[in-house]
């Protein structure tokens, strides 16, 4: 160590005269005052906006585990005792655990479905030409810009003359078609920019269409995939009017009919602390899902936003 | 093993005009190594593709062996194709890209495995039988493509600018290779590119296409020698051949080609009689670089010479190119660096009367 401030001394001149200017300069352009004040304000309004997600989120978990006198008395105390039995109630009592599963299948099944389907639509869009190609491709882009609201009216009928009116596959199949334009516009740009010379190069070696599909393109469109199925789970899982609408058995209730079931009934039996629980047994599997998938979804995005 | 026909193949896209391939009709013998070279858009690899059945036949018919294929799916015509981006499925190990097409085919497993290793032993991949394509290196990935190709016991190699993604240095020892290869293997083999080098140093016989026409079909060394025509004779050959518009002059019974800017050389005599139709009218004269020879290094007849100034020198130590004015024709001359010449010299420089070449303007044949 005792040699090192010689050593820095002896190459400290040639360094000023070669190095640090452009270093310099960089800084200089970089972090002027003006500079420093934008990123200040910018940070700032980053850690309020975090705050203003976090907190209720924070203050929802902790109040999971109070008793109702608790959270009526002191809303922002640390609960005495750790009231595990709020799940308990919200699980069976409140029927959370049959609506999770209600939803786990709905959701599985219109994520399935619609990588499926959206997938194949996508493939054929971008790689075959056909007559009525860009047409069929504007309309389902159309349907990007389309409000559910005004959809819910004739949807209601549609699915009412289908006979599926409170049946999970009828929550399935509309999921599906409420899923399909976004997920068929992404993976569009993601099938149309993979080489085309691997799937002519499938099909010289002997593959048929079905092949070159399943077993080239697919696999190689896979964190375009990835990512769509994140993003539908994330979107089908919070759902809310469309099972309101056309699922009022309430055997066939959604997590998001069921909370709202609960929240209903307060007014008759004040079990906030089951309604905290509830909240939070609902939030984890997402926050689990894109804790674990986070990258992945950045990752396909952006991948998809690259290429396309 | 197989030959392969074109007989009057056009190919048109949508209601574009020009045909992108015209009237194309050509035999590739069984086990030739044919290159089609041509510049970019000229149609070579729209020809190819048309072989292996990645494009449809809009005219005429496709041979291959005994069968016409215009409406055989490309599975079924048994050809290999290696692609200028390899096209190597970048989700499987290197073994399974190799055993794809076997698989594909329904090759027992162990006589998949055993070609599989006799491919990579051949080509010298065998030590990454077990890696993903992401981690070779460009001469690897090369070799996996065309290990891909060889495992499948085609009839028919299709090689599309296998060679244009690899670095300079790579890309003449690949070339080595797989003309090593095609001794070794024997399979017909149809190779694009447009390098011309790459065409004359690997094609038993080369087939050159400018804008979807067929220009001449032939051997490496009668291309050069015997060019069909001006396109030819300028696409063959580095630095490419000069041209020169020039009058056919009668004068005392010789034979001078001049043109306004002050150029004027006495044509041999050897090449009088074709060139006595074209009397009082103008034809395009080729001289190739590497023929054109300073005066005093030339022992003919001295007086087929053309008086130049030297403009540029470019000297590369094994040999100088030098730039020559002539009226308002500019030359290019490929000469032994011994040759001393300077900048603005006036010198005389002429070639051997076999080495003249004449071009109809109009329709930019070959005067033979």
């Amino acid at each position: 160590m005792a040699t090192q401030p010689t050593q820095i001394s002896t190459t400290a001149p040639v360094q000023t005269a070669v190095v640090p200017t452009p270093r310099r300069r960089f800084r200089r352009n970089h972090m002027a005052g003006g500079d420093y004040a934008f990123l200040g304000i910018s940070q700032f309004f980053l850690l309020v906006w975090a705050l203003l997600v976090i907190l209720p989120l924070v203050w929802m978990v902790v109040s999971a585990f109070k008793t109702d006198s608790e959270i009526l008395s002191s809303p922002w105390s640390i609960p005495a005792a750790l009231q595990f039995d709020n799940f308990v109630r919200a699980w069976n009592d409140a029927r959370i655990g049959r609506y999770i599963w209600n939803t786990v299948v709905v959701v599985t099944g219109g994520v399935v479905g619609t990588l499926i389907v959206s997938s194949m639509a996508a493939y054929a869009l971008s790689r075959f030409q056909f007559p009525g190609n860009r047409f069929l491709y504007y309309l389902f882009v159309a349907g990007l810009m389309f409000p559910t609201f005004l959809a819910l009216v004739p949807l209601y009928f549609v699915v009412d003359g289908l006979g599926m009116l409170g049946t999970k596959h009828g929550l399935i199949l509309v999921y599906i078609a409420y899923s399909l334009p976004f997920s068929i516009f992404f993976l569009h740009g993601f099938f149309k920019n993979l080489p085309g010379d691997l799937a002519e190069a499938a099909v010289i070696d002997g593959a048929g269409p079905y092949r070159v599909f399943f077993q080239i393109m697919l696999p190689l469109a896979r964190s375009g995939l990835i990512a769509m199925a994140i993003f539908n789970f994330l979107g089908q899982w919070n759902q809310y009017l469309l099972p309101l609408v056309l699922n009022a058995e309430q055997s066939n209730y959604v997590i998001a009919q069921g909370l709202q079931a609960l929240n209903l009934n307060q007014g008759y039996r004040s079990d906030w602390s089951a309604l905290f629980a509830g909240l939070t047994i609902t939030m984890v599997p997402m926050l689990v899902v894109y804790i674990v998938f986070q990258r992945r979804l950045e990752g396909g995005l952006t991948a998809g936003a690259l290429k396309g | 093993m197989a030959r392969v026909i074109f007989d009057g193949v056009f190919k048109r896209y949508g209601n574009s005009s020009a045909p992108a391939v015209t009237d194309l009709s050509m035999e590739i013998h069984d086990r030739e190594f044919l290159v089609l070279v041509g510049p970019s858009g000229c149609g070579k690899s729209t020809a190819m593709r048309m072989i292996a059945g990645l494009e449809e036949v809009s005219e005429g018919r496709i041979i291959i062996g005994d069968r016409v294929v215009n409406d055989l799916p490309p599975k079924d015509r048994n050809v290999a194709m290696v692609f200028q981006s390899y096209a190597l499925y970048p989700h499987m190990t290197v073994r399974d890209n190799l055993a794809y097409p076997l698989k594909l085919r329904k090759v027992q497993k162990a006589e998949r495995e055993r070609r599989v290793l006799e491919a990579a032993r051949m080509l010298e991949i065998e030590q990454f039988l077990d890696r993903k394509p992401k981690a070779l290196s460009g001469g690897q990935r090369q070799r996996v493509a065309l290990g891909r190709a060889v495992v499948r016991d085609a009839d028919l190699f299709l090689m599309d600018e296998p060679l244009s993604n690899l670095d300079a240095k790579l890309r003449v020892q690949t070339r080595a290779e797989l003309i090593k290869l095609h001794d070794r293997v024997q399979t017909t083999t149809i190779y694009v590119t447009h390098d011309q080098v790459e065409a004359m140093t690997m094609g038993d016989r080369i087939a050159v296409m400018s804008l979807g026409v067929l220009q001449q079909l032939d051997t490496p060394q009668n291309l050069y020698d015997k060019p069909a025509n001006k396109f030819v004779a300028g696409f063959i050959g580095s630095p490419s051949m000069n041209f020169v518009d020039v009058q056919i002059e009668d004068a005392e019974g010789r034979l001078y080609a001049t043109n306004p800017g002050g150029f004027r050389m006495r044509i041999p005599d050897s090449r009088g009689a074709s060139l006595a139709r074209f009397k009082g009218e103008t034809v395009t004269l080729g001289i190739r670089p590497e023929h054109l020879v300073e005066r005093n290094h030339f022992g003919g007849n001295p007086e087929t010479v053309l008086p130049v100034t030297v403009d540029v020198i470019e000297l590369l130590g094994n040999e100088s190119f030098i730039y020559l004015n002539s009226g308002n024709a500019v030359l290019t001359a490929r000469m032994s660096p011994e040759v001393k010449v300077e900048r603005g010299q006036k010198i005389e420089v002429t070639a051997e009367p076999d080495r003249f070449y004449f071009f109809d303007p109009k329709t930019d044949a070959a005067v033979a």
